[in-house]
């Protein structure tokens, strides 16, 4: 497996030969590293090369150098957001990081599937976050590296070109199922729900879930025609009957509690397609690496950010977003 | 690669999309077809079916390079 977390010095050397990186790492080593031609975003939660690790002092590299014949580097805000997939339409694919919580990461999670040309090129990346210790302290960044500027409210893309007759494809792999449980449906899009449409009767959903003693470290699973998306549960507050989420729910869609997972590493590995192909780049959820206790332990070949939300064309939780490069087919 | 025929394939595709089997393998187009039923469902005029089937084609015409939209579109080409 190839080295995926390095030094400063050593990420510095790579910008300073003049390669195209997309980075994470803690804030206070990304503001050390030089100028050039590569985006970053904050967290000290990787999986690197031996397995999940948290350090403040590493960085981990996804280098577009072997892939991308040409990177080019955009930024955007809350009200530009939603030209995202205007202006990837000439690239092979797109790789963006966005702060968490910031104005953006609302803007693109409650609007991307409305965005105009939604997901006509691979949108991939992840919602920059802080080590858990700092909640409340101090807030999620992005970088743009051509200025080393950090960033608390919007987005860093990487629009990357391939050489002809490569082709990038996104995938998921989220080993969460729908449980046994009631349907249940939201009357209003958002990160938060008073109520909910439980098995058809509406709730007050906070003492619902109380009340019922749900494990809310499973996320909530939607089945968009086989395709399963989950939504992470952020926190239950049953005083103030409120439930929140690290994405958004949305009206129209069904959703049910998933059921519990046994030993995440090891189902992980199980359902990893067999020749997968050429992992360029890959990101999984803090909530899978905190609940799953990957700490030390490794997930197949990926490796890369363990970030607070993963965007596959659109924001997802507690999923692993990957993507993979290839030959075209007929070439 | 043969699109299917322009939009028709795929109007008749979303109108049945309440019980669409669970057959297609591209990521892009379940996510885009999860919120085209949603506006169809608010605006039921057939305009409004032809404009969704219309982006959904779009969807697949940019990414017909991907392997696993061209197996959708050879699935929806080989039902016309």
């Amino acid at each position: 497996m190839a080295k995926a977390l390095f030094s400063v010095a050593e990420v510095a050397r790579l910008i300073e030969s003049g390669k195209t990186l997309a980075l994470a790492g803690d804030e206070r080593v990304l503001r050390q590293l030089p100028r050039g031609n590569w985006i970053g975003g904050t967290t000290p939660y990787f999986i690197g090369d031996a397995g999940g690790v948290c350090s403040r002092d590493l960085i981990h590299v996804t280098e577009l150098g072997e892939d991308a014949q040409a990177a080019q580097i955009a930024r955007y805000d809350a009200r530009s957001i939603d030209r995202v997939y205007i202006d990837a339409a000439t690239a092979a694919y797109s790789l963006i990081i966005i702060p968490a919580q910031s104005p953006t990461h609302l803007r693109f999670a409650l609007g991307a599937p409305s965005f105009e040309r939604f997901a006509h090129r691979p949108l991939i990346g992840w919602i920059a976050g802080i080590h858990l210790d700092d909640l409340g302290k101090v807030a999620a960044l992005v970088f743009d590296g051509r200025s080393g500027e950090a960033i608390a409210d919007g987005a860093v893309v990487l629009h990357a070109r391939l050489p002809k007759g490569k082709v990038a494809e996104l995938a998921i792999l989220n080993i969460f199922e729908m449980g046994e449980g009631p349907d249940i449906k939201f009357e209003k899009d958002g990160f938060e729900a008073r109520e909910a449409v439980v098995g058809g009767v509406r709730v007050n959903w906070a003492k619902w879930l109380e009340q019922k003693q749900a494990d809310t470290r499973l996320p909530l699973v939607a089945d968009y025609l086989g395709t399963r998306v989950n939504v992470s549960f952020q926190n239950v507050d049953a005083a103030a009957s409120v439930v929140r989420f690290y994405a958004p729910v949305f009206v129209g869609v069904t959703y049910r509690h998933a059921r519990p997972v046994r030993d995440y590493a090891a189902q992980f590995t199980r359902h990893v397609p067999a020749d997968i192909g050429q992992v360029t780049f890959s990101c999984n959820c803090i909530l899978n690496y905190l609940y799953s206790e990957l700490e030390g332990k490794r997930t197949a070949a990926f490796t890369g950010p363990v970030t607070f939300g993963e965007i596959a064309y659109q924001l997802v939780n507690q999923t692993l977003a990957y993507l993979l490069v290839n030959d075209a087919a007929g070439t | 690669m043969e699109h299917p025929d322009n939009t028709p394939s795929f109007t008749s595709r979303l109108e049945r999309s309440g019980h669409w089997s669970k057959d297609l393998e591209f990521l892009a187009a379940n996510m885009l077809i999860a919120r085209l039923r949603l506006v169809m469902y608010a605006d039921q005029q057939p305009a409004t079916v032809v404009r969704c089937a219309m982006e959904l084609y779009g969807l697949y015409a940019s990414n017909s390079g991907l392997p696993s939209a061209r197996r959708d579109l050879e699935r929806l080409g080989s039902e016309r």
